[in-house]
């Protein structure tokens, strides 16, 4: 079954046991399964063959060219080499590694063990990091050869192998949460399909910007490079962090509290990253401007990202009912804007995107240059347009939420709503003659009013406009909101409206114990 | 040692579940206590996988709930997750794996550590009879071994309760044997345990107590004696008789006898149901030699366990 060579492998693993207590357990298991799956060697192998056969050939080819020439040409082909191995195929072999407890029905055991959502896909996360080093460190030599061969700056060279590790982490994150989404067969391979389709193209975004550093390394000591270069780094560990416990929440018990820690790390997160930013424009590497656009983003992300809250099941679960009313518990203590539950995840992403706005209007201080431009305004405009594009919807159609499939539709009619918003005006502009409908530029068609906004020209009436309806969409979700503040404070006094007798007679029994 | 105490360790509570339309489960309750083996038996398609999914925390009810030692796997599923062992019908096993690295994974998962899990992978395979077989890779092993390792698996955690989805099936008859041979140890040694088989005769000699399960709903639960003794009342038994003279007169005679219900021919011999007692039937042969007849054979028996399955269920289809 198992050659000499891998078993002498699995051998000096199993040396490290006393060791290996620390690990997660289903690191130690992928571990033990890449080193004998014969996959992982072969696609290490290939890519080493393939960068010494190229290189060799790019070396011997008989034009005469410089060395510096040559050592960059090289160079940009262990990017691509690094790029498919560390961005595409570690990514799409999590994908699959996750795929197959589904597949091979080892999942529940793996629930039953035990282990938590996080330790599974923390072992999974950790596993495909691991695979990404193993990668780097077998390019090393080569890496050294380009160096050797010249016209490639050490520290350019660093930059782009620390963008490549990290965006690979950040792809296998990626990957991990969208193999949780979904079990079906037939969904799955579409998914495969478009995350290989998309890492392809992040390896050649990733390529095309290391080229461009390695031509021009001295743009790394200019002002500007060290902000861009950390906030990447910052927002995308966040992203990835929250990719990954959009994950765990899917694998989780169904009825586990899975928006509150999600909650709360997007909360951590921005503040964290909204934090970061000021501290590098108060550091000077970041101009003020850049702030305030970082600002928007932040808030503009945030808005995409409420969908998953504003549109959740309505009702708070009968374990975090549960938790809520035992004296003592962590739950209690949390605000209800924390807790899940669609209309509490409105108010998370009002006060959310309210932080994100005020940060935009007062974020240019932080690189010490106040001004009065009306650009600064722009996270207002996306708070407006969160509570009539998402918040409105999701209130208007909560019963539609019950169910997960239910709560994606929701969140596809909000997507469909924001587009009959913008075109249907135009259509009437066409009836009614009106060229400033026609040419879709209206207060409903946020993608005309941002980018005026961010230019400073928008008009009076169209401003009024935008706050109406964000105030509309804030008043139709009054009423739910009030709803799911009176469930917290049932639920906190003891008292649930659950009608089943069984799971009172165990909660009785729970709360005895 | 049988636990002295007899306060239910598992108790499904008024379960209810749906796939779509289709009701796989209905109001289902049943208890076992520690100390006990329980035999969940119904037909192909009557809920057990569902219902034990659920006690499991794999699945959750519509309506509800299932308590493990108190803990309610709706309100707890990690406390019960911690109490309980879950051995699915079917499982999968990981690829290029040997019975050693998997018990490994397992223990690891389970959070022991150390000299702690050495010692719960050497008490499992042990009793599983495993050891020999610990570097051989999992995909070689024969059906019953295979059983043995996800048994193995599911007593690593040293459960107080365990529910075994059809672990006889597709197994052969020693297997069978050694397999209701440890599940009678395990019983003994205080757990409760809830194993289902869609054949009766399975599991008679070991279980304690039985529930009867059909179209997602529970036709009769209680220890094997009971229902069995409730069955020939309400159905009486079933008498066997031969006779070396004309056949169809000795139907004709019992037919018109005391107690004798629905007569009919079977092979050379007459088949009747009869709802009197021992005397009374004695009396019935008394009266057939005297009347001519001469039997050679004339036999009660006792309903049996496929008749009594039979009895319980009404052999509806899924
Ligand atoms: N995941 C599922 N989706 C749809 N129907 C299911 C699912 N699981 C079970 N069923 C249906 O529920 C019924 C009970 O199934 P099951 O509990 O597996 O029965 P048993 O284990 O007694 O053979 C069957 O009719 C089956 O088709
Ligand atoms: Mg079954």
């Amino acid at each position: 079954m198992s050659t000499k060579t891998d078993s002498t492998l699995v051998r000096a693993l199993d040396r490290c046991e006393p060791l290996s207590d620390r690990f997660n357990p289903i690191l130690v298991k992928e571990v033990r399964q890449f080193l004998r799956a014969r996959s992982f060697g072969w696609t290490f192998v290939t890519l080493v063959v393939v960068v010494a056969v190229i290189g060799a050939l790019i070396v011997l080819s008989d034009e005469p060219r410089p060395s510096a020439d040559l050592g960059a040409s090289f160079t940009a082909l262990l990017v691509w080499m690094l790029g498919i191995g560390t961005l595409v195929i570690v990514p799409l072999q999590a994908y699959q590694s996750l795929g197959s407890e589904w597949e091979a029905e080892t999942f529940d055991q793996l629930t039953l063990s035990g282990l938590s959502p996080r330790q599974i896909l923390g072992g999974k996360w950790l596993s495909a990091a691991l695979q990404s080093l193993l990668i780097l460190l077998a390019f090393v030599p080569f890496v050294a050869l380009g160096f050797l061969m010249r016209g490639v700056d050490l520290l350019a060279l660093g930059v782009v192998l620390v963008i490549i590790l990290a965006t690979s982490f950040w792809a296998s994150a990626l990957a991990l949460a969208v193999s949780s989404m979904a079990r079906a067969r037939a969904t799955r391979v579409v998914l495969y399909v478009l995350i290989a389709v998309a890492t392809f193209m992040g390896v050649g975004m990733v390529a095309s910007f290391a080229m461009e550093l390695l031509g021009q390394p001295d743009r790394i000591g200019q002002a500007g490079f060290l902000g861009a270069f950390t906030t990447f780094l910052v927002v995308g560990t966040v992203l990835a962090g929250f990719c990954f416990e959009y994950g765990c929440g899917q694998l989780a018990h169904p009825e586990e509290n899975t928006s509150t820690p999600l909650r709360v790390l997007t909360l951590a997160g921005t503040v964290l990253v909204l934090a970061w930013v000021a501290l590098a424009a108060w550091l000077g590497w970041i101009p003020s401007r850049a702030v305030e656009a970082l600002g928007a983003l932040t808030t503009g992300g945030l808005g995409v990202l409420s969908m998953l809250w504003t549109a959740e099941r309505q009702r708070l679960g009968r374990r975090v009912a549960h938790d809520l009313a035992r004296p003592g518990s962590r739950t209690r203590m949390l605000p209800a804007m924390l807790l899940p539950g669609g209309s509490r995840g409105a108010v998370f992403s009002y006060v959310l995107l309210s932080l994100g706005a005020v940060y935009t209007v007062f974020g240019a201080e932080f690189g010490g240059s106040f001004h009065m431009d009306e650009s600064r305004w722009l996270g207002v405009w996306l708070l407006c347009y969160y509570s009539f594009f998402v918040a409105m919807p999701a209130a208007l159609l909560a019963r539609f939420c019950q169910r997960g499939a239910g709560a994606w539709a929701v969140r596809l009619v909000m997507v469909l709503f924001l587009a009959a918003c913008v075109v249907v005006p135009a259509v009437a502009g066409l009836l009614f003659g009106s060229n400033f409908l026609v040419n879709i530029e209206h207060p409903l068609n946020p993608f005309w009013v941002l980018p005026e906004a961010a230019d400073g020209s928008l008009s009076m009436p169209t401003v009024v406009s935008v706050v109406v309806l964000g105030v509309v969409g804030l008043l139709v979700n009054v009423p739910r909101i009030f709803r799911g503040t009176k469930e917290i404070l049932r639920a906190r006094a003891g008292r649930f409206d659950d009608d089943d007798p069984a799971v009172v007679r165990s909660r009785e029994r729970m709360l005895e114990m | 040692m049988v636990a002295t105490t007899k306060e239910p360790l598992l108790e499904v509570d008024t379960i209810t579940k749906s796939f779509g339309r289709h009701v796989a489960v209905s109001q289902v309750s049943f208890s076992v206590p520690a100390g006990a083996v329980c035999g969940f038996i119904g037909p192909n398609g009557a809920g057990k996988t569902t219902t034990m999914r659920i006690a499991a925390t794999l699945e959750l009810p519509d309506r509800g709930d299932v308590r493990v030692a108190g803990r309610s796997a709706l309100l707890d599923p990690r406390g019960v997750r911690r109490m309980i062992g879950f051995m699915p019908d079917a499982y999968g096993t990981y690829a290029a794996t040997t019975v050693a690295e998997y018990v490994d994974f397992f223990a690891r998962a389970f959070g022991l550590k150390g000299k702690e899990r050495l010692r719960a992978i050497d008490s499992v395979t042990d009793f599983t009879g495993l050891r020999p077989l610990l570097e051989k890779p999992i995909s070689g092993l024969s059906k019953g071994m295979k059983q043995r390792l996800s048994l193995a698996k599911t007593l690593l955690n040293d459960p107080s309760i365990l529910i075994l989805d059809e672990p006889a099936s597709g197994l052969d008859p020693r297997a069978r044997v050694e397999l209701r041979e440890l599940i009678r140890i395990l019983a003994d040694q205080g757990k409760a345990v809830l194993v289902s088989s869609h054949i009766l005769t399975e599991l008679s000699e070991i279980c304690d107590e039985v529930a009867v399960i059909e179209s997602g709903t529970i036709q009769a639960t209680g220890d094997i004696a009971t229902l069995s003794a409730g069955a020939d009342a309400a159905k009486g038994m079933q008498v066997r008789a031969r006779f070396l003279t004309d056949v169809d007169a000795a139907q004709r005679f019992l037919a018109e006898q005391n107690f004798v219900v629905g007569t009919r021919r079977e092979r050379e011999g007459v088949v009747f149901g009869f709802k009197g007692d021992q005397e009374a039937l004695a009396d019935l042969l008394e009266r057939t030699v005297r009347e001519g007849l001469r039997p050679v054979e004339f036999h009660g028996e006792r309903i049996d366990l496929e008749d009594l399955f039979l009895h319980l269920t009404q052999g509806k289809l899924q």
